[in-house]
């Protein structure tokens, strides 16, 4: 078996024929033509990058012109429950103040 | 190193390569023509080079072989090189046998035998290209070669 293939590696390919590789050739000029246009074209591949980062710069400022920003508010950061029982807490402290300075005087 | 220039220098080593595989898949030489050419004219207009260049382009040339071979009558074209003016007439005879009798085989055993022995392919890189499980291609490897050695003996008895 190894024999076999120690044979096969030897095998004489047969070369591509010769309007094959003129073909292929071909191709390759093509290639290379096409990429030397795009490459040259009116306007060239770095402006168009640069006008990219232009707008998208231009896009970032509109928008922080256009959005508002909203108020700033200590209250309106906490949920509303929390800020009623904050009041709740708040009302019974002082009504238990009041009674024990009535206490206080009744005595 | 550029796109082109690096398709050009693999075309330059694997023309052969490509040109025998191709012949093994359809044994029409219009066919394997045509699709050497596809192959490279889809390679050619792809933006970036795949990662594995080889499986991908010897992958190219066994669809548009296959597929041009469709539409074409079978002939007995010879897989190798059999007209080099070096060549003894035993070496002929012998390569004229074997070009036959790789016919024989089934087309996977062929396929497999030809990628893996002849342009030294490894099982993963076959296996890669066929879309297939690497344990088929090595049973389609150690069969076909396995027949191949016995219709040899057989030849020689």
């Amino acid at each position: 078996m190894k024999d076999l293939e120690k044979i096969l590696k030897k095998a004489p390919c047969r070369d591509v024929p010769d309007r094959v590789g003129r073909k292929v050739e071909m191709e390759f000029q093509q290639a290379e033509e096409k990429r030397r246009v795009f490459f040259s074209r009116p306007i060239p591949l770095w402006a168009h990058i640069g006008i990219c980062f232009l707008c998208l710069y231009a896009g970032f400022a509109f928008h922080s012109l256009m959005v508002e920003k909203p108020g700033y508010s200590p209250l309106a950061d906490k949920p509303e429950e929390t800020q009623l029982s904050g009041l709740a807490v708040s009302s019974e402290s002082y009504k238990l103040f009041f009674d024990e300075m009535n206490n206080r005087s009744g005595r | 190193m550029k796109r082109i220039e690096k398709i050009r220098i693999f075309y330059q080593e694997n023309k052969k390569a490509l040109y025998t595989y191709a012949l093994s898949l359809t044994r029409n030489r219009e066919s394997a023509e045509d699709a050497m050419h596809t192959a490279f004219c889809k390679l050619l207009n792809r933006p970036m080079l795949p990662i594995s260049l080889r499986p991908y382009v010897f992958r190219c040339v066994r669809n548009a072989a296959i597929d041009d071979w469709r539409g074409r009558e079978a002939s007995k074209e010879a897989l190798f090189d059999l007209e080099a003016p070096s060549m003894l007439p035993e070496d002929r005879a012998l390569w004229n046998q074997i070009g036959e009798l790789l016919f024989e085989l089934s087309g996977d055993e062929r396929e497999t035998i030809i990628l893996k022995a002849l342009h030294e392919f490894t099982f993963q890189e076959i296996a890669t290209l066929r879309r297939t499980p690497i344990r088929t291609v090595i049973s389609w490897y150690r069969r076909g070669l396995e027949k191949l050695k016995n219709m040899i003996g057989e030849e020689v008895k």
